[in-house]
Order: C-alpha cells, then structure tokens, then sequence
C-alpha cells in the first residue's frame, strides 16, 4: 500500500445531498436536467459505477450498435437531434455529453461509485446510500429523495442459457453484451444466436467482413424496414425551420405515426405483417423473397417490440447470400459449432449470443426501510414508478414500445413537481399506499403476458414488484395515456402519504363531503 | 402666411397623435399590431377612406375573389392561418375582422376618411393631415409619423383603355375592380378582357352559370395550377401540432419553396415552364394545346405568376365551358367585340380585367415646409423611405411574394425607428443620400428586366427613383430583405436626425 492511500481515511466523510441520482445513462442524465431546471434550489449528485457515462450505450460494443429507437423520440424532448433516426452508440454518446456539457452536469457525477446499500431512515427521513471505489474505499451518502435510474437488467451478467456441450466448442463464445471490439472477425464464420433487435444489428455488421453469418433462432421476429432518415425532419431542415422546432414536430410526428401502427397492430395484424413483408421485398428488391419459416413470427405484431431494421439490411444481407437463417433449438455445442434439435451441424469459429438481458431490479442494491429489507415481489407499485412501503424514491422505467426517453422526461416533471409539493408543505416524506378502496384489490405480476411477453421480463417476473387492477397501480405501458394522465395527477390524492399521513386537503374534502 | 404659421394654425384645432396609419388594409392593420407590440407606449389611429377595413378585399367583389397568394405567407406572422392556402375574399376579410378584434384595433380606426393633403413642418415636427370625411365635413390630425398603408394602385379608378366603340357597347361593360355583386350574369355572354390573377379568378367562378365564357387576351400569361391544400399543414395538424407552429413552419417552407422556384425561373426558365405545362395537364388532359394561348412572350420571372388553384381555370376549358382568343381588340360594336383579326365575339357582359392603375402615395397632396413632394424626384430608401421625405413609411408590395411579408417586415423596421428615436431624444428622422453618391444617375424604380408588368411600365415615371446602391432601391427581394433589414443600422450615413446627419452627430460627440 502505498503511504498517499494508507494515509486516507478508510471512510469519507458522509456527503449530504437533496437528490441522490443512481445511474448516468440517458435516464440519469436527463433527470439530472430537469432537478436542475424544474428545482433549481435542490443539490444533487450522480452515483454511476462505470468510469463514464452513458449507460446502455457504453456497455454495448457489439459491431454495428445501434439505438433501436428513433433518436427523434430517444432523444430528449429538450435538446434537438439533429441527425439521422437511427443512431450509432457513439452519436448517442456524443449527444449525451453534449446535454452534460451544455448544463453543467459533469460536475455532479461520481463515478465508479459502485452503490453496496441503500437504507432509509424513518427517525432522520434520510436515505443512507453507501458506495465504493474500485481502489476498496468506501464512500456514504445521505439524500432526502432517491432517484433510481438504473435501468432494468444487469449489465454485467447478460442472459445466456446453459446449453450443453459448451465446454467442448472450440472456438469463440461470447454475449454481444460482453463483445469486445477488438476481436477480429474477418473472415471468421459467424454464428448468431437470437433474433432480436441485437441480432438484427449485428448480423448486417457481421456480414460486411465475416466469411459468413449464421442465424440460429428460436424463433422468428417481426422486422420493420425503413430509410434511416426522416422525411419531414428532412423537408423542415431544408425549408430553414429552427432544429428546436423541427425536434419538437417530428417527435410529434413519429410518436403519432407509431401510436397508429400499435393501434393497426391490434386491430389489422395481418394487414400490418402484409406491409411489413411489403417492405422487406422493396429493400431487397426480391418479390419473391421467401417469408416461411424463418420470418413468420408466432406471437402477434405488438406482443415484442418490433427490431427496426434500417434500409433493410438483414434482408439485403440474406438475399446477398452472406447470411443463412436456421429457425430451431440448439441441441448442443460441438467442437466445431452447434448441432440443433433438428439436426442441422453449424461451423462457427465465433458464436455470438444474442439471447437477451437479466432483469436486475434496482440495480440488485440491497435496499433497506427502517433495517428491513425490501422484497420488491412484496411491494405494490404506483404508475411503475413507486412503490408502496419503500418512501421517497422514483424508479424510471421506459417504455417497451416507444421511446424510453419519453418516460424519463415525463418523469422527470413529476419527481420535480412532487419534491416542489413536499417543499411547498413541508413534508420531508411521501409514501404512495393502498387507499381503503384498494385493499381487496387483487395483486398480480408486473405485466400481463399478453400485453408484453419478452424473455427476459417473464423470466425476471418473481423479482418485481406487484400491480393492481387500477390505472394507479401498474405501469400500462402506454405512452398516450400516461401523456395526459401524468401532467394532472392531483399530488393531494389519497394514494399519497405525507409524513405518514393522508393528505389534509383531501381529508378535510372528504369531511366535507360526508 | 407663411407655411409654418399656417400648419401651427391648423395644428390648433386637430387631432393629436404619434403615428398615424394611413389605410386599414391588409398593409395597416397589420403594422398597427406591429406599433401597439413594439412600441406600446404610442398613440396612434388608422384613418381609412372606405367605411370598412379590408382593402383590396374589400374593392374587389368581382366573381370567385380570392388570394393570389397562399395565405401561410400572406397572413401575418402573429396570426395562424387555420384554411386552405388559397382564400376567398370574404375568408380574409374574416380573417382580418380576428385580428382587429383580437388586437383591440378597432377604436383606432377613422373610417370614411379620405386624406387630401399631408404637410410636414420642421419647425413644430409634425405632419398636419387634412381629410375629408364622408359628409363632407373636414377632419384635421396631426402626427409625428406617417405610414403609408394606402398601397400602390388607385381603388376607384382602374385602368381600362379607351377601346374604339366602347361606348357604342349595348352589354355591361365594366372593369373587375368596379364589378357590382349584385349583377346577374346567368346565362349571359361574357367576355373577359385579361389573362392574369383577376381573370384566372373570374373566368372558372363564371363558367357555371354564364351562357359561355370567353377569355380574350391580349398575350399569354404563365399559370401555376396548385391543389389548394397544403401537405405539410395537413400533415402537422394530423400529428396534433398547435397552430402557431404550423403557421411558423408553413409559412417557412412555403417561402423556401417559392424562393427555389423565383431561383429556377432564372436559372432554368425552360425546365420551369415544363413543368408549369405538366401541371396544367394534370387538370386540363394530356393532349392539351398550348399554343398560342398559353406560351407567353415574356420569361417566367418578369411578371407574377397566376396561381390556378386545383386548376380550376384549366378544367373549365377543357370542359369546353371557356374560349379562349388571344388577340387585340380592334372595336366593340353594339353586342359584341371584334379583334384586329376580323373575330367577331358576342357578348353581353364584358369584363375588362385589365389591372391597377398605379397611384403613387394615395394620391394625396404632399409637402416638407410649405414645398410641394414631387415623389417621382425623390429616390426610395430600400423602397420604404424616401430622401428628404422626414419620418414617413410606405409599405410597397413584393411582386414576386405576400405583400404581408413585407408588413411583418416594415413593422419591424418602423418600431425600431420609432424607438430609436425616442431614445436619441429627435423628433425628425429622414434618409439623405449620401454626399458621395449624390451625383449618381436617378433611375426608375425597378428594372425593366426584372420585373415588367404593364401597370408598372405605364407609371414607372411616377414612381420615385432608385440609384445603383443596394440600400437605395426596392429589391424586390424578401430574402434579401429579411437578412438585411434586422441589421440595419440606424445611425448609418444615410440617416439625418432632427436635420443632422447621423454619422456627424457620432462623430461630434466623440
């Protein structure tokens, strides 16, 4: 050890903050924006646990990655994009640092700060959130307010299942989410496993240098090709229109265009799967382009998120002969590739699994209220993004088929209406639980499995929290409704406790009343 | 007694204001909105001849009346248009009524006010206004500004030529300008004498219940058939975008569009014009002919386009509803018109859709100290300022774009004037040319290659001059102008305030 670090206190002093942020990626950040400008006088900091930010878009590396949204809407709805729709993760990094340097945000990130606690103290209404350094140290903080940031899953252990044979395989096994940019695949035989939005980037990019790509699904997927480019963006930008205003119409415009595709899914699948085959055979150029088996999905157009597919180049892809397409279950690895159930033999001098995330709720923090720990199975949230028993801390959760960011900037004006609200009363607490009327409220999983079913959250279910049958107790994951039920939800409603109690306003109404 | 004395003595029993607008049209509504938003702190009043506001839109009630211009850019910057790019008469007038209402216009507006004389004293600083009202009574005002909102063309008396046997004619004959409403044309022969906004306009509104429309002209004029519809606005209103920013966004690429066309018409007149065919096709049918009614002389920049709104025109000719001869008048004889070729046209009606005369300041009797204005000898700043004309503005159309683009623009300009006066503490402000250049030829007002259409050919000597200094003549260029005039500098050569040169002043305090 060296003198500088023995002579360091093996623990810093506490930091005190109003708002503690946890997380510097898209959500963290854009958060940060609001605290700073809807409650100027609040302090803040940031915990992120990588050396940088950027969230999702630093742990990805695979080749080709990608937003998979529009930036239109990915972005933040206060600061124009001003490129093309879909984004590299470098122009998504270069836009979030610019939102960092424009507001001064840099300044309030710690990072590697790995978050090992997270307590909250009835007695001094604090959260006490413990840190650590990579160099061991740890670091204490205490905040009014929790602003949980994190995202969904972990970015350390992807998901891949234990196939058999594994150890056998002699070349190269690797989650895209772990891919490491240095390894070269020229020439190499590629095989990806999976046919999401992963797979549907990396095959195109692997197809450029790779001798060949392989995809192996479980099953098939539902594509949507576009032009990357946006043709209103691109008819205001060339008629002089300010980017503000363009950024503001096109999201406009773009999340109007994608609430009527959601709604024609549900209404008119086949007719959607019609356009979307459509489209596939005009950016391929094949008519006959042949849809069965390997991209005839199972499940219906709005049940997972549909894998946008730019200029179609999957397709180009397949049609050029550099990739193959395999629709089965992989049996085992063998020394030279895979086997699948039906028996076809794979070569592959690298495998890429594309098979998904883990859910890891609240960043696997272990929480604590009052020295009990939190089961997050045991809580009930609020609009998916509080939770009964746990008080003063927002969670952000995007949405899964619009734009995360939309929910981080409608977020982001509730956390800073409330924390405004508890000034103006000056209550140090809040609380969100059952009203009277909701205790015989039956208790389900997070989401209904024929709203939303993606591998991941059914797999992750058991973890998160609870929903109820009403609108204030579950995320309905529609950006439309929440659009204008956010902006007027009545802070005084009895499903907020303030310092434990009912709001007095509403009970001196129901007094009133009665 | 002298001028001073005289004006001081007139003064006395007037009306007071600091600016007074002169017309209560598109142009003066508009820059009273401008005048109540930038410089809230003046007094002011319209003083409009007509008993309503309205302007051109209220002159003109021929058949069909309608824009020339798509009203994203003809409406005000401050006001959304909500309608279809092409408006009725009575949609913009409508239109109009909002923003006086809105605006808290209205108590400002003198109607039934017909301006005779405007003199301006330097000594007291002021113009002394003497009008006449409609019972014959006389109104006095006097004001430290004067804006020129009366336009550029005589509303009462349009020109019409003095054709051989007119008066021998035993139909109605009458020009647009002065068509009645209430004339009954059903089933009548009419003939209408034109080819450009006016008779595009009336000739489809006729064509249905007219016997038959002839349209004689004397030469082609270029046409530009356009849905009238904008999908754009449309397609902005769909998505649940708010008004204001469609009005912004529209009118930005509606400007941008124009602006790329005016450009093509230079470059690529020919493409243009196959184009402008391919349109008219599009309503008229494949194998429509051209030649020789539609295939003008003149190149596709030089006069305005005629906006044909979803080629209605178009369709009404080829309908067979419509003749069309392309000819000069030789005579009219008891019931009809015959041509220098011998054509002989019957007609009951006849519309002579012949255009403006041009006016130049309303024709109002203008003097500076008891001397006489002559505007055809003064030279135009950038076309709204005149030299050694003190603290008066006149809003001069564009040919080529909206007029109110050019309002939003004045307003702006005039405000800052206003203001900038204020704050220099000087009652006068004029624009002198400066020393340098006073020897520089006077030229009429615009170029005869640039932009030629009759009405201006026939008074262009009236009009004041132009001398070859981008600030000392109208550019006729609405880009030009909106890059330029923001940064225009108030104390620059050109400007004398209070008789001192305004670079002079600077330079003396320093």
């Amino acid at each position: 050890m060296t003198a500088a670090l023995a002579e360091q206190p093996a623990q810093a002093a506490t930091t005190h903050v109003d708002v503690l942020i946890v997380g510097a990626g898209i959500s963290g950040i854009g958060s940060a924006y609001h605290l700073q400008e809807q409650c100027p006088g609040k302090s803040y900091v940031i915990l992120e646990m990588k050396d940088t930010f950027g969230g999702t878009w630093e742990t990805h590396k695979y080749p080709g990655v990608r937003s998979d949204s529009d930036l239109y809407t990915f972005g933040y709805r206060f600061k124009p994009w001003v490129g093309a729709p879909i984004a590299s993760a470098d122009e998504i990094l270069k836009y979030m640092g610019e939102v960092i340097e424009e507001n001064g945000i840099g300044e309030h990130i710690r990072y590697g700060h790995r978050i090992t606690k997270a307590a909250w103290d009835s007695k001094a209404n604090l959260w006490t959130v413990e840190a650590s350094t990579r160099d061991g140290a740890s670091h204490s903080f205490t905040a009014n307010f929790l602003w949980m940031c994190q995202g969904y899953y972990d970015h350390e252990k992807p998901y891949m299942p234990d196939w058999p044979g594994k150890d056998r395989y002699q070349g190269k096994l690797i989650h895209a989410q772990l891919w490491d940019p240095s390894i070269d695949y020229t020439g190499k035989k590629v095989l990806v496993i999976g046919s999401g939005a992963t797979a549907a980037t990396v095959i195109p990019a692997f197809a450029e240098k790779a001798a060949h790509v392989t995809m192996l699904q479980r099953s098939p997927t539902y594509f949507f090709c576009s032009e990357n480019k946006n043709e209103l963006a691109d008819k205001l930008r060339s008629g002089g229109i300010d980017e503000p205003t363009i950024h503001r119409v096109v999201r406009a415009q773009i999340m109007h265009d994608q609430n009527a595709m959601t709604k024609r899914c549900i209404e008119e699948p086949d007719a959607v799967f019609e356009e979307l085959k459509m489209l596939v055979r005009a950016f391929t150029g094949k008519e006959d382009f042949e849809f069965e088996p390997h991209f005839t999905p199972k499940y219906r157009p709005w049940q997972q998120r549909l894998a946008f597919c730019p200029e179609g180049d999957i397709f180009r892809a397949a049609v050029a002969g550099k990739l193959s397409v395999y629709t089965d279950e992989l049996e085992t690895f063998t020394e030279k590739g895979v086997r699948t159930k039906g028996g076809e033999e794979i070569e592959a001098d690298i495998v890429v699994a594309a098979t998904g995330f883990n859910l890891l709720m609240m960043g696997g923090i272990p929480f604590e209220v009052d020295g009990k720990k939190v089961d997050w199975h045991e809580t009930v949230n609020y609009r998916g993004m509080m939770f009964t028993g746990v008080p003063n801390m927002v969670w952000v959760m995007g949405y899964f088929r619009a734009s995360w960011t939309l929910r981080v900037d409608m977020l982001g004006d509730f956390v800073c209406k409330l924390l405004n609200h508890m000034d103006a009363r000056g209550a140090k607490r809040v609380d969100v639980a059952l009203r009277d009327e909701d205790h015989n409220m039956p208790l389900e999983d997070w989401i209904e499995s024929e709203n939303f079913n993606p591998g991941y959250l059914m797999r992750g279910i058991k973890q998160m929290p609870q929903r109820g049958d009403k609108p204030e107790w579950r995320h309905n994951q529609d950006y439309w409704a929440e659009r204008g039920e956010f902006p007027n939800i009545d802070l005084d409603a009895a499903e907020f406790l303030y310092d434990g109690q009912r709001s007095p306003q509403r009970t001196a109404r129901e007094t009133e009343a009665a | 007694m002298n001028a001073t004395a005289a004006a001081a003595r007139s003064a006395a029993d007037a009306t007071h204001f600091d600016v007074l607008i002169v017309g209560a049209g598109v142009a003066g509504i508009g820059s009273a909105v401008h005048l109540r938003q930038q410089c809230p702190g003046k007094t002011f009043a319209i003083l409009e001849m007509k008993d309503t506001f309205g302007g051109t839109w209220a002159t003109n009630q021929y058949p069909g009346v309608r824009s020339d211009s798509d009203l994203y850019t003809y409406g005000y910057r401050f006001k959304p248009w909500v309608g279809p790019p092409i408006a009725s008469g009575q949609a913009i007038r409508d239109y109009m009524g909002e923003v006086i209402d809105e605006y808290g216009i209205a108590p400002h507006i003198h109607y039934g006010h017909r301006i005779a004389e405007a003199s301006w004293s330097s000594e007291a600083g002021l113009w002394t206004i003497r009008a006449t009202r409609s019972d014959g009574s006389s109104a006095m005002f006097t004001a430290n500004f004067l804006w020129m909102c009366q336009g550029y063309y005589d509303h009462e008396n349009p020109y019409m030529p003095d054709w051989p046997g007119a008066d021998q004619f035993g139909g109605l004959l009458v020009h647009a300008q002065l068509w009645d409403p209430e004339t009954d044309y059903a089933g009548k022969r009419v003939v209408v004498i034109g080819s450009g906004a006016s008779a595009a306009t009336i000739i489809p509104a006729m064509a249905g219940a007219a016997a038959r429309v002839t349209m004689l002209q004397r030469s082609p004029t270029y046409f530009f058939c356009m849905p009238n519809a904008n999908e754009l606005a449309d397609r902005l209103h769909q998505i649940g975008i708010d008004e204001p920013t469609i009005h912004r966004v529209v009118r930005e690429a509606v400007n941008h569009d124009f602006r790329e066309l005016t450009q093509r018409c230079v470059t690529e007149p020919d493409a243009v014009f196959e184009e402008l065919k391919e349109l008219i096709r599009a309503h008229a049918g494949e194998d429509f002919e051209f030649e020789p009614h539609f295939t003008p002389r003149y190149r596709v920049w030089q006069q305005r386009m005629a906006i044909v709104p979803d080629g209605d025109m178009f369709e009404a000719i080829a309908a067979g509803k419509v003749d069309v001869v392309t000819d000069e008048i030789d005579h009219f004889t008891n019931d009809s018109i015959v041509t220098r070729d011998g054509t002989v046209i019957p007609a009951d009606v006849v519309i002579s859709a012949t255009g403006f005369r041009l006016k130049v300041m309303g024709g109002i009797d203008f003097s500076v100290d008891g001397k006489p204005v002559d505007f055809a000898q003064t030279v135009s700043w950038r076309g709204m300022m005149f030299s050694d004309v003190p603290n008066l503005a006149w809003m001069m159309v564009y040919f080529r774009a909206s007029a109110t683009l050019r309002v939003d623009l004045i307003g702006d300009y005039v405000c800052r004037l206003l203001n900038h006066m204020e704050a220099r503490g000087v009652r006068q402000a004029e624009v002198r040319i400066p020393d340098a250049d006073a020897q520089l030829p006077r030229l009429p007002w615009i170029e005869e290659e640039n932009f030629n259409p009759n009405y201006l050919k026939r008074d262009l000597d009236k009009l004041p001059k132009r001398i070859d200094r981008p600030e000392w003549r109208d550019s006729q260029d609405y880009w030009y102008d909106r890059e330029t005039w923001p940064l225009i500098d108030l104390d620059g050569p050109e400007f004398v305030y209070d008789g001192v040169r305004a670079s002079k002043k600077v330079a003396e305090v320093a």
